[in-house]
């Protein structure tokens, strides 16, 4: 059932210290995380072997200097391989960029049934044919929306939206051979009424308004399994 | 076990960088000069991102800008080739190191500059620049882009736009610019360096009311920042506002009634930020554009502590008073997820005494003798964070929580001016150039 993302929120709320990759959803929103916090999940979630990150980044925003503070380069040079930056500025390129990693995975499906077949598949699955852990950050969602409706109508503009997310979701579901979980980062500011009221420590709940909700509301309230 | 990369590549399916080769591949930050500045930077300024400089005029910007330029080329064994964009002012060459003839030849021909002062222009200038097969520019300084972007607005006032619609179009033009500024120094791995003027909040045209409701001061004893008492916060960030109480105790219930007078009457204050933001078309979408800024460094003026002495204060004259920068670093992205984890902590435990205040203030001047900037280190100057007003005064440079370097002036009813309040009244307004 759909959940309003303001209760969303709230559900989550407390547990943003705490960040357990595996509790994590097939796409997951993080609202305005720190940077330590976002250097300590990717070290926590590349610990798992194999895994690749992929940090598709609309600005300069991946923690270098946090995260070579967690996870020193000397004795993890391959996490320092697994992880891939990305720019991307503009929908379409994040298209490409998620048919990209659709056919990595699918790669990995067939380089795993070889394996298999030559193995006779005696052994244990899980020992030797281990999931390929994937996952995938996305900052600017926003800004590649609003770079896209500079050059799309509004229309076609979220219609490429639906189909990415909707894409990443099906890819997520399919879990032979592949782990694959989404984490979108949206600023604070795109979300207008997701912050306590007064001191209570209370959240107002979401309401619609003139001006439609924000990019980062839409997508938590449709396509996010959890917001923290 | 990084087989995946491998299998990847083997299959010609490689896209973007990977962590490890960007690290290699990222030139050496550019350094300032100033070392604790470089420090908070994370060793200087980095490749592949967008700083904004702003402060207020004859504070030192495009000195400041053109020690960046020398430093810029020479660094990576002089290899690097600068651009300096002017809008409105023409480089002052007369500041422009002087060294070995032979070695400024050099440089003189790995320094370009052009003078652009319209928006389109820019944009046109970013598009076409990414597109030339020419040696990238590595450092790029764009003097005064903030009234570049204030004629603009003042271009789409004329067309008979209103506020809210001129507000959207300035975000979606800086959205606009900022991207394809962003897509060249992320494919040249080069800086681009905004220096900005900076604006008091009075300034702008719309009906802010709020945005000078609610705003607190910090009680972390350095008098610079203030918080946004909203607790709905459902505006852009920025938008507290009232005047800042200076005694050292918390926050609280009663803060606001001394930030209204005690007699709940609102004082007139003044929010030093940005040109780029405290414009006439300043609004609640302003964050959609300020996420592409790296970093933010305000430059304020800041009295020297001994002049500032509650018996000096009253005998000493005006013109006696020392100066010396400030230097307010904060990154706008860390700036959100802490109010946002402040906010949180504010629900579960009612008032906050304390705020970790995680900006950083570094205190630097002009040397006039070697022509640069450098921190000041001379313990005979400290720093003045833990200075406790004299009541008489009341203007300081201060920080929104949020997002902006700010500098509030307090004025103060006239029933309650003394002398030491006259010179005060117009302290924002400084000499040009005065080094």
């Amino acid at each position: 059932m759909l959940r309003p993302c303001a209760e969303k929120v709230s559900r989550t709320y407390g547990e943003c210290d705490m960040i357990e990759i595996n509790h994590w959803d097939l796409i997951t929103a993080w609202v305005s995380p720190k940077k330590i916090d976002l250097a300590k999940f990717i070290s926590s979630a590349l610990q798992d072997q194999p895994s690749q990150l992929y940090f598709i980044d609309a600005t300069n925003s991946f923690p270098i200097r946090e995260f070579q503070r967690e996870t020193p380069v000397a004795t993890n040079k391959d996490v320092y391989d697994n992880i891939r930056i990305i720019t991307c500025l503009e929908l379409e390129e994040l298209t490409i960029l998620v048919n990209k990693i659709i056919q990595t995975i699918q790669l990995n499906k067939i380089e795993r049934q070889k394996k298999k077949s030559q193995n006779n598949s005696h052994h244990n699955d899980i020992q030797f044919f281990p999931d390929l852990k994937m996952r995938v950050i996305i900052n600017g969602l926003e800004i590649m929306f609003k770079n896209t409706q500079f050059k799309q109508d509004s229309e076609t503009t979220h219609s490429i939206l639906r189909d990415i997310l909707l894409r990443l979701r099906v890819i997520a579901n399919e879990s032979e051979g592949t782990q694959m979980q989404t984490l979108l980062l949206f600023p604070k500011d795109e979300f207008k009424i997701s912050v306590p009221v007064g001191d209570t420590g209370r959240y107002k709940r979401m309401r619609s308004n003139h001006n439609g909700n924000s990019l980062g509301e839409y997508v938590c309230k449709f396509y996010a399994d959890r917001v923290m | 076990m990084s087989w995946i990369p491998h299998l990847v590549a083997e299959l010609g399916m490689s896209f973007g960088i990977s962590l490890s080769q960007l690290i290699v591949d990222n030139p050496e930050p550019l350094l300032s000069g100033i070392s604790e500045l470089d420090e908070s930077l994370n060793v200087g300024f980095q490749s592949r991102s967008i700083y904004e400089i702003y402060g207020p005029p004859g504070i030192g910007k495009t000195k400041f800008g053109i020690q960046l330029v020398n430093n810029g080329l020479s660094r990576n064994s002089g290899q690097d080739h600068v651009l300096w964009i002017e809008t409105h002012r023409c480089i002052p060459w007369n500041l422009v190191k002087n060294e070995e003839e032979e070695e400024e030849e050099d440089k003189i021909k790995r320094f370009s500059k052009v003078r652009l002062n319209k928006f389109t222009q820019l944009l046109i200038f970013f598009q076409n620049l990414l597109k030339e097969e020419r040696d990238p520019y590595q450092l790029i300084i764009i003097d005064g882009f903030s009234q570049t972007i204030c004629d603009h607005i003042q271009i789409l006032r004329n067309r008979g736009m209103d506020e809210k619609q001129i507000h959207n179009v300035k975000c979606n033009h800086l959205i606009l610019l900022f991207t394809w500024m962003t897509k060249y120094t992320h494919s040249k791995r080069s800086t681009i360096i905004l220096l900005d003027d900076c604006m008091n909040t009075s300034y702008q045209q719309l009906d802010l009311h709020s945005f000078e409701d609610d705003f607190e001061m910090v009680d972390d004893g350095s008098n610079f920042f203030v918080r946004s008492t909203m607790s709905n916060n459902n505006n852009n960030n920025n938008n507290g506002s009232t005047a800042t109480s200076f005694s050292s105790s918390p926050p609280s219930a009663s803060s606001r009634d001394r930030a209204f007078g005690g007699r709940g009457r609102r004082r007139n204050i003044q929010v030093l930020k940005s040109a780029l933001v405290a414009n006439s078309a300043m609004g609640a979408k302003d964050f959609k554009w300020e996420i592409f800024l790296k970093c933010r460094i305000g430059f304020f003026w800041n009295w020297k502590e001994e002049t500032l002495r509650a018996d000096n204060f009253s005998k000493t004259h005006r013109r006696q008073f020392d100066r010396c920068r400030l230097a307010i670093v904060f990154d706008p992205h860390d700036e959100r997820a802490k109010t946002l984890s402040d906010s949180r902590e504010r629900g579960r435990k009612r008032g906050i005494d304390q705020v970790d205040m995680q900006n950083k203030i570094i205190k630097f001047d002009y040397n006039t003798e070697e022509g640069v900037f450098e921190s000041v280190n001379n313990a005979s100057v400290p720093l003045l964070l833990s200075f406790k007003r004299p009541s008489a005064m009341t203007s300081t440079p201060t920080m929104e929580s949020t997002s902006q370097c700010s500098s509030t002036v307090q004025h103060i009813p006239d029933d309650q001016a003394t002398t030491a309040m006259e010179w005060e009244m117009d302290e924002i307004v400084h000499d040009s150039e005065e080094e």
